[in-house]
């Protein structure tokens, strides 16, 4: 079983009542992911595992056991991460967010404004524009300006800490912090995803493998658009085996 | 204060710049209490490992907008 749908106690992360058929089906893995040596009782099983090998083979051997970084935004097995929702049994197998270089744009932006006032002041002042301007105001001004760019960088980062797209061995799970007075959260149960893909396009999401996963569900749940998450080839991968292990352990 | 003073008061710019400023402080300071309580409705919804200092970090800045607030009222 691959480290990344265990429990930290070894344990499988999927209901107990998976079948056979299920767990067979999983547990080449373990020795995918992680190269440890192969499993003897799984050399000796017959084709279908064969072709199973061959398809779990295809998730990622570099895949880390288990995530510390509370900043990262492709977070396996992540450490201290729950969530409002989630049940006894409901593991978080990866979490999502927008690649850190979207974070870019604001950051030098607020670089910018952080040190505007050493240049705009002394140019206000050679152009005469301050003098009219009381000491004080221009000193509650400075303070404003400054707490400004705290405001204006700190929303920033809540806004792309927050915007987390959450894989559990149940469902997947999109919650949007839109702004301050907006937010949706919606799930879906891994056995009603339909069909996965994946989009990169531009010379950036290319140089730093980020890009956008679109699953869609069956009936009226809604569809998840995993936006410029890192490494999208391996989420797919990685979804996809939950469905299909979702799908052949009978999860509810 | 005759009404002569009290037109010359109203009519002064810095007193209208003022009241401005201090207008826009106040809303900032409620701003800032909306963002400390949306840090905290969403540390409640998605936990992580740092949740307390962001509880932190947006209680700092709630903090320090209302030092400002008040630097607003003593110094303008």
């Amino acid at each position: 079983m691959p480290d990344i749908f265990n429990n930290k106690d070894g344990s499988s992360v999927f209901p107990s009542g998976d079948s056979e058929e299920a767990e067979v089906t999983r547990s080449p893995l373990d020795n995918t992911v992680h190269g440890s040596p192969p499993d003897k009782e799984n050399q000796k099983a017959g084709s279908a595992e064969s072709v199973t090998n061959e398809k779990v083979a295809a998730i990622p051997s570099e895949a880390p056991r288990q995530t510390v970084n509370p900043l990262s935004s492709f977070a396996v097995n992540p450490r201290s991460v729950s969530f409002e929702t989630q049940e006894t049994d409901e593991t978080v197998i990866l979490l999502l967010r927008r690649h850190v270089v979207t974070n870019v744009p604001w950051i030098v932006a607020s670089v910018i404004a952080f040190f505007a006032p050493v240049f705009l002041i002394p140019a206000f002042s050679f152009l005469g524009l301050l003098s009219s301007v009381p000491a004080s105001m221009q000193f509650v001004f400075t303070i404003f300006w400054y707490m400004g760019v705290f405001t204006f960088s700190f929303l920033s980062f809540i806004n792309w800490y927050f915007n987390v797209y959450i894989v559990t061995n149940q469902r997947l799970i999109d919650v949007d912090f839109v702004n301050l007075t907006y937010r949706e959260i919606s799930h879906a149960p891994l056995f009603k995803v339909q069909d996965i893909n994946f989009k990169q396009i531009g010379v950036i999401s290319s140089i730093f493998n980020f890009g956008s996963v679109y699953v869609q569900t069956a009936g009226e749940l809604p569809n998840f658009d995993f936006v410029d998450v890192p490494k999208p080839s391996e989420v797919v991968k990685i979804i996809s085996d939950l469905v299909q292990s979702a799908e052949e352990g009978g999860n509810p | 204060m005759n009404i002569g003073d009290l037109i010359s008061v109203f009519t002064n710019i810095y007193f209208f710049a003022k009241l401005f400023i201090l207008t826009l402080f106040f809303f900032y300071v409620v701003f800032a209490l909306v963002v400390l309580r949306q840090v905290d409705l969403m540390n409640q919804i998605i936990g992580t490992a740092i949740s307390t200092l962001l509880k932190l970090v947006a209680t700092l800045h709630l903090v320090l907008v209302f030092i400002l607030f008040v630097l607003g009222v003593v110094l303008l």
